[in-house]
């Protein structure tokens, strides 16, 4: 592999920083909406990869999966944001780690 | 029908038996939706619908045994097999009920006693608030008595065995209210336990040795006893039976379950379930044949109950207590036949006893009825111009007990006697002279005691004062004691020896049973017609010498406190003392002991507690990892999904 080359290996590899980045946004931060952020970042990491074997591969069933995934991560969206305006009408707040319900 | 022929016996199928275990068992289940309904219905129209429903059912169980009894041949066995109970590979136990010419008299006195009682109870327990219940235990009882009489194994033997033992507790402790008869029903079922544990053993032992349960094949396959585990086997049942049919070492239960009703005396601890000891011991009649060493140990054992027990039923004042320790006396003479072989004879006085003494204790009833329960005989006598019938009752009982000719208490303890004579022991050469005498003399003994007992009752001048609310004693009491007077008059004719020209009916009838047992005979007759004119005079002079004693006697020399011998007689020989004082100290001294420092502190307290106390750290270390944060567990779900990673890269 020549050095300043682009292939298939630099996109996953970018996928997964990505992907990194978003995992540990999701694990450290406590504001919901940059939870959410981190979660859309995951997903579009994982668009990337397979947008990438789509292309490698040379077969369109990657790119159809990827649509697939924008719509549903964007319902996904529309529920987040829905919880986080009960969550700021009932606790007045976007901090996550005030929700502890799921320990009783 | 089906027959199948087996060594000796025709086997032939009948559906009728099951329905001689299931009618009192369909009527105690109906009395018992009758006990829990909720209706309009008074408390006496109840009463009268459930001594109905069981006296129908006592009937119907009594009408099917004597059909059954009335088909039956020598050499014939009605069958029903209804299924297999227990199938694994080795054990197999099915749940079959066998009628030979044994079990046959065996359930039809049994259940034409039952019934008499069924009916005499719906009088003598009227008024009483447990009415209901008492005819659902009573129903009970008799099912689970003809389950042990009529099952073809062992095994099935002992479910009735323990039934019998149940509903014997649950009608001791009838009146519950007062802890003295709870205290008698937990005594009689603890020292049944006790004896419960010889009867396991031997099933336990005679199921390795033959791989079957049945009496049938126990019968076959006898020869794969060896001679001691024969004695061995023999002596574990025979531990069972001192406890069912109260003998020494365990008949202490018996003058205690006199805190129940009076028929559930009369019925169950004096003519049928303290038999089931007998029945029991018959029924293995080869194993105790092949065994003298046993024979002997259960000849020695029963003569001296039936000694010791009529000792101190001389000095008795409780009229119960007297009766109690008369059927403990009893016993012991069956038991005596038991051991010298004549297992004819044994059965033939279960069968007289259970008439007569039922209905001593069924008349005994009517007095305590008409007394306001008055069970001291100091405090009655000449009673007999107030309650005529019933002192007629009690004297034709009461003589046939004596064994005073012609009533059947003689026939069938001279039959007894007779054997005890002239059964030749091949172990202890004057042992049947040692055990004739005992025998004569406890038959003097029976003889005095009952005699006193009634003369106390009846004659002299009346010493209570309960007179005066005395009301006639209803037909249901009367007409069940008239016709057991009767049984105990006649039954004993079944037997009257081939010596004095009788036909000795039921040696005959009884020999299709014994079959494997030679039939011994003597040549003996005129030796035998001495022996029971003795017999006669024994019982004539115990019955004299009661009359010179008590029929004057002082009613201040009888609340006198008893000295010397007397006082030990008095007393029971302080057995129940003996036994509270050794056994019962030793085992709550043991059992303090174990709680306190044994077994119960120190290994399974610390070891139940350090159990819990391993737990409970445990989850408090779990509680941390559970913090109830999403994060948390989606991290926990990316580390395991990790490892999970790491994993198979690294298999690969």
């Amino acid at each position: 592999m020549i050095w300043g080359s682009v292939g298939p290996v630099q996109y996953l590899d970018l996928a997964l920083i990505l992907f990194g980045i978003g995992t540990i946004g999701v694990l450290t931060r406590k504001n919901f909406f940059i939870l959410l952020m981190s979660l859309e970042l995951m997903l579009n990491s994982v668009n990337l990869s397979l947008i990438v074997f789509s292309k490698f591969y040379g077969n369109t069933d990657g790119n159809i999966l990827v649509l697939f995934v924008i719509a549903i991560s964007a319902s996904e969206v529309c529920v987040g944001l829905a919880i986080l305006i009960a969550m700021v009408r009932i606790r007045n707040s976007v901090d996550v780690d005030l929700w502890r319900e799921l320990k009783h | 029908m089906n027959n199948l022929e087996s060594t000796h016996h025709f086997l032939i199928a009948n559906t009728w038996i099951i329905w001689i275990v299931l009618a009192p068992l369909v009527g105690a289940l109906i009395n018992t939706g009758l006990f829990f309904s909720q209706n309009t219905l008074t408390q006496s129209q109840k009463q009268k619908i459930s001594a109905i429903i069981a006296c129908t059912a006592a009937g119907m169980a009594f009408l099917i045994s004597f059909f059954l009894f009335w088909h039956m041949h020598s050499q014939t066995i009605f069958v029903q097999t209804l299924f297999t109970w227990i199938n694994s590979s080795v054990f197999k136990v099915r749940f079959a009920l066998n009628v030979d010419s044994l079990s046959s008299i065996m359930i039809v006195f049994i259940t034409f006693v039952a019934f008499c009682i069924h009916v005499y109870s719906s009088g003598y327990m009227d008024h009483d608030e447990g009415f209901i219940r008492y005819f659902i235990f009573l129903n009970l009882f008799l099912s689970s008595m003809a389950l042990l009489i009529l099952s073809s194994n062992l095994l099935l033997m002992f479910i009735g065995w323990e039934g019998v033992g149940i509903c014997s507790y649950l009608l001791i402790s009838f009146w519950y209210q007062d802890p003295k008869n709870v205290q008698a029903g937990e005594k009689a079922i603890l020292l049944n336990r006790i004896g419960d544990v010889g009867f396991l053993l031997g099933l336990i032992v005679v199921f390795s040795t033959i791989h079957s349960f049945n009496f049938i094949d126990l019968e076959a396959h006898r020869h794969l006893f060896s001679p001691g585990l024969l004695t061995f086997v023999d002596l574990c049942f025979f531990w069972g039976a001192t406890a069912k049919s109260a003998q020494i070492p365990l008949y202490v239960w018996l003058p205690d379950a006199m805190a129940g009703p009076t028929p559930v005396s009369a019925l169950i601890h004096a003519a049928t379930m303290v038999t089931a000891g007998v029945y029991l011991l018959v029924r293995l009649n080869i194993l105790y044949f092949l065994s003298p060493e046993a024979s002997c140990v259960i000849a020695i054992t029963g003569v001296l109950t039936a000694f010791f027990a009529a000792t101190v039923a001389t000095v008795q004042n409780d009229m119960k207590k007297i009766l109690a320790y008369s059927t403990i006396s009893q016993l012991g003479y069956m038991m005596l036949a038991v051991g010298v072989g004549d297992y004819a004879s044994g059965i033939f006085h279960l069968i007289s006893h259970g008439f007569f003494k039922a209905c001593l204790f069924l008349s005994a009833g009517a007095v305590m009825h008409l007394l306001m329960q008055e069970q001291d005989i100091r405090k009655m006598g000449g009673l007999l111009k107030t309650f005529p019938l019933t002192a007629l009752v009690f004297l034709v009982s009461g003589l046939a007990l004596a064994g005073f000719p012609p009533f059947s208490g003689f026939f069938s303890k001279d039959a007894i006697l007779w054997g005890a004579f002239s059964h030749p022991n091949p172990l202890i050469p004057w042992l049947p002279t040692a055990l004739y005498t005992m025998g004569l003399i406890t038959a003097f003994l029976t003889a005095f005691y009952i005699s006193r007992m009634i003369i106390l009752i009846f004659w002299g001048e009346y010493r209570g004062n309960a007179l005066n609310h005395t009301h006639s004693l209803p037909w249901v009491m009367s007409v069940p004691m008239v016709i057991l007077a009767i049984g105990s008059l006649i039954v004993g004719w079944i037997g009257i020896p081939k010596a004095i020209g009788g036909k000795d009916w039921i040696n005959h009838f009884l020999h299709s049973t014994f079959f494997l047992i030679p039939r011994f005979t003597t040549n003996q007759d005129h030796l035998q017609v001495v022996l029971m004119l003795i017999s006669t005079l024994v019982s004539a002079s115990g019955i004299i010498l009661a009359w010179i004693r008590y029929v004057r006697y002082p009613k201040t020399r009888l609340e006198n406190q008893p000295q010397g011998f007397l006082k030990l007689l008095d007393h029971k020989y302080y057995i129940d003392e003996f036994y509270q004082k050794t056994i019962g100290r030793c085992t709550s001294w043991v059992a303090g002991w174990i709680s306190e420092w044994g077994i119960e502190n120190q290994i399974l307290g610390r070891l139940v507690d350090n159990i819990a106390l391993f737990f409970e750290k445990l989850s408090k270390g779990y509680q941390k990892i559970q913090s109830g944060l999403v994060r948390n567990y989606l991290f926990y779900m990316i580390l395991g999904a990790a490892v999970f990673f790491i994993v198979f890269v690294c298999n690969h």
